[in-house]
């Protein structure tokens, strides 16, 4: 009886606590977060196929590799999957980027489309938002000839932190919503 | 026998003169009651006519008569408390009228207001803009860093922070993740896309751009 009831408190204190977590930003500052976090993985996709496009300049494709790496959490990882192979091998972001660059096709056609959210943005205890966003990656590799030698699509879940950060800009203090991506899942992976 | 018919005669005549003159005074008064309240009705239709009149002329109006002058000619027919009916109506129509061309004039001083802002807005920060345009339309790399070269020397340093408003609430601002000019520019043309505004600039004494507040379109 005892246990029961200690666990009754604790379910009403958990419950006022989630209920306080929810309401402390308004639905629009909270669709501008979730904005924000979509915006990001766009900007990776649109980094990822810069550094696959075989006509991207060795400098600027590393250039941008740095840009994409700054999207990500420090040890965060990204599943490479094939049509071919039943596994899924995990690499750190930074290698991720770099074998991508160096793929052994003579062009290389990378589109991410449905890019939504799995899992919404919830708060945490402590006060990190974490989200889950689904992306469609659509993989082309064509020979020197032009012909499509290997093509694939990949569901992939892309886990998402944005927290609230503060730095001194010019005098004052700015609050800013930090989104950093974290690892890059392989959901399932089929010929299109 | 004649004395005594005498004297009854005269009250006599005087009775019936009498009756006479309040028969006649009484005639006289009620026809001058007639008369003033045919003469009230007669005006009063006037005035219900003249009433009717003013509004149609108000609700005819094709846009030549000032809305005050409109207020003026609907409380003078107000204040003559007429309590007629097709007045009353037509005092209805007249206030909706009056009503739409209030909230019609508002709302094209408000797209005025706005467009005078967004006009000195385009005048004021046009060449700042102009770059990052530049930048996300051009296709070729070397192309798009020659423009970012040229737009570097409109700011202080390469690392001018650029602070990017996502959300604003009166005094509450939310930033994303401030960045430096240069990579801003860089920014833009990897993703071929300039999706802000110019919200605020700060210079320094050489007209050199020391911040650079953008907020989303």
């Amino acid at each position: 009886m005892f246990r029961t009831t200690i666990f009754f408190i604790a379910l009403f204190f958990v419950s006022i606590a989630n209920q306080a977590i929810s309401q402390d930003i308004s639905p629009e500052r909270k669709q501008a977060i979730d904005s924000l976090a979509l915006e990001k993985v766009r900007d990776l996709s649109k980094y990822i196929s810069l550094i696959g496009d075989k006509k991207t300049e060795f400098s600027e494709a590393n250039r941008v590799i740095d840009r994409a790496v700054e999207l990500f959490m420090d040890g965060s990882e990204v599943g490479v999957s094939s049509i071919y192979k039943p596994e899924v091998n995990y690499y750190p972001v930074r290698e991720y980027l770099e074998r991508l660059m160096r793929l052994n096709y003579d062009k290389v056609d990378i589109e991410w489309y449905k890019i939504q959210y799995v899992s919404d943005l919830e708060k945490q205890p402590d006060g990190t938002y974490v989200g889950v966003i689904t992306v469609f990656q659509k993989f082309s590799g064509y020979d020197k000839e032009g012909n499509l030698v290997y093509q694939d699509v990949t569901k992939k879940d892309i886990t998402v932190y944005v927290k609230r950060k503060e730095t001194q800009i010019g005098g004052r203090l700015i609050g800013f919503w930090d989104v950093m991506l974290g690892d890059i899942r392989v959901k399932e992976t089929a010929k299109p | 026998m004649k004395l005594l018919s005498k004297n009854l005669l005269i009250p006599k005549i005087i009775i019936v003169l009498l009756i006479g003159a309040m028969a006649v005074g009484s005639s006289g008064c009620k026809s001058k009651k007639k008369l003033a309240q045919e003469q009230a009705a007669t005006e009063y239709a006037e005035k219900v006519q003249k009433a009717l009149a003013d509004l149609q002329a108000i609700l005819d109006d094709d846009g030549t008569m000032p809305v005050s002058e409109m207020e003026r000619r609907l409380n003078d027919v107000k204040a003559m408390n007429l309590n007629d009916d097709s007045v009353n109506e037509k005092i209805e129509l007249v206030e909706m009228k009056i009503a739409s061309l209030k909230e019609a004039w508002r709302l094209q001083k408000e797209a005025e207001k706005e467009r005078e802002m967004l006009n000195a807005e385009k005048t004021e920060y046009d060449y700042i803009n102009e770059y990052f345009i530049r930048i996300a339309r051009t296709q070729d790399v070397n192309a798009a860093n020659g423009i970012i070269d040229e737009a570097l020397k409109m700011y202080a340093s390469e690392d001018t922070p650029v602070l990017i408003i996502i959300h604003k609430d009166g005094d509450a601002v939310d930033y994303d993740k401030p960045t430096t000019i240069k990579n801003y520019l860089n920014f833009v043309k990897d993703q071929k896309a300039y999706n802000n505004k110019i919200s605020s600039v700060k210079f320094d004494p050489y007209g050199q751009i020391t911040e650079l507040e953008l907020i989303k379109k």
